[in-house]
C-alpha cells in the first residue's frame, strides 16, 4: 500500500516528538511551566509542587524509551503529572499526619502599580474564593477544571492528558463550573 | 463570574512564575541521593553482619572440637575397659 499525505503527515510528527525526547534539558526547560503550574494549583503547595513537577519529569526520564510519539510530549508529561497529584491526593488521606500547610493565596504576586490597593484586595479574594472552591471539587472534576481554566486547554487534549471521553470531560467539566459559581457566590 | 476565573489563571501563572526550571542534573540528583541512603545502610547492616558471622563460625568451630573430643573419649574409654591388654589376648584365648 502507497503512503498517503496523511499518514506520511502522521509519521513526520511522530519523527518530531520522538525526536524533542532527545535533548531533556530543554523538554524541562520547555515544559516546567506548565506542569509545575498544574501541579502547584492542584496542591496549593510551592514545596510539594516542586516535588511533584521533579518528579514528573524524573519519571517521563526514566521512561523516555517507551515514548513512541502517539501524543504530544506535552500531553505525555502531563497524563504523568496528573497520575502523580491524584496519587498523592490518594495517599494524603491516609499520611494525615504529613499533611503540611499550604500557601495562602494571599501571597500569590498580583501586578503592583495596574490596580489600586482596595482593587487588589478584591481580587485577591476573588482569587483565593475560586481556588478554594476548586479545592473542594471532586478529583476529576478539579482536574478538568484547572486544565481548562489555568492551562487554557481544549476538551480533546483533555481527555486525551485523562483519558477521559469528550463528552464525559464535558460533564465533569460543567459540574465543576456549576460548584465553583455556587461557593465563589456563597463567598461574596 | 468570567472575571474571577481569567483573575484565578493569573494569579496561578503568576505563582508558576516564581518556579525557574532545574537541570536534568538536579531532577536526577535527588533519586541519586535516595541511591546513597540505601549505599549507606547496606554499609550499615554489612558492618552490623560481620560480628554475627564471626559469631556462627566460633560457635561451629567449638562444637566441632566438642565433637573431636567425645570421640576421643570414646576411644580411650573402649581401651581401658578392654579386660586384659593386647599382648596377653592370645594366651587368654581371645
Amino acid at each position: 500500500m502507497q503512503p498517503t499525505a496523511t499518514s506520511n503527515l502522521i509519521a513526520m510528527n511522530v519523527q518530531d516528538r520522538t525526536a524533542e525526547i532527545v535533548d531533556f534539558d530543554a523538554v524541562i526547560q520547555r515544559y516546567w511551566p506548565r506542569v509545575f503550574r498544574f501541579i502547584l494549583a492542584s496542591v496549593r503547595d510551592h514545596d510539594v509542587a516542586q516535588t511533584l513537577a521533579q518528579d514528573c519529569f524524573f519519571k517521563a526520564y526514566q521512561s523516555r524509551a517507551r515514548f513512541r510519539g502517539e501524543a504530544s510530549l506535552q500531553t505525555w508529561l502531563m497524563q504523568i503529572a496528573v497520575n502523580l497529584v491524584r496519587d498523592r491526593a490518594r495517599g494524603g488521606r491516609l499520611k494525615f499526619w504529613k499533611r503540611t500547610p499550604t500557601v495562602p493565596v494571599e501571597d500569590s504576586p498580583l501586578p503592583t502599580g495596574a490596580i489600586d490597593p482596595e482593587q487588589t484586595v478584591l481580587v485577591k479574594e476573588r482569587v483565593a474564593a475560586v481556588w478554594d472552591a476548586a479545592a473542594l471539587l471532586p478529583e476529576r472534576q478539579r482536574t478538568v477544571f484547572l486544565l481548562r481554566f489555568v492551562e487554557d486547554m481544549e476538551l480533546l487534549e483533555i481527555s486525551a492528558v485523562t483519558g477521559l471521553k469528550e463528552g464525559t470531560v464535558k460533564v465533569h467539566l460543567f459540574r465543576a463550573l456549576r460548584r465553583v459559581r455556587e461557593s465563589v457566590g456563597r463567598s461574596k | 463570574m468570567r472575571d474571577a476565573l481569567k483573575e484565578f489563571r493569573d494569579a496561578v501563572h503568576r505563582e508558576g512564575a516564581r518556579s525557574a526550571p532545574p537541570s536534568l542534573l538536579a531532577i536526577l540528583g535527588q533519586p541519586v541521593l535516595q541511591w546513597r541512603w540505601a549505599a549507606a545502610a547496606m554499609v550499615v547492616i554489612g558492618l552490623g553482619a560481620i560480628p554475627a558471622y564471626r559469631n556462627a563460625q566460633e560457635r561451629q568451630r567449638e562444637a566441632e572440637q566438642q565433637r573431636a573430643d567425645a570421640l576421643l573419649m570414646q576411644q580411650v574409654n573402649s581401651a581401658i575397659s578392654r579386660s586384659a591388654p593386647r599382648a596377653f589376648a592370645a594366651l587368654m584365648g581371645n
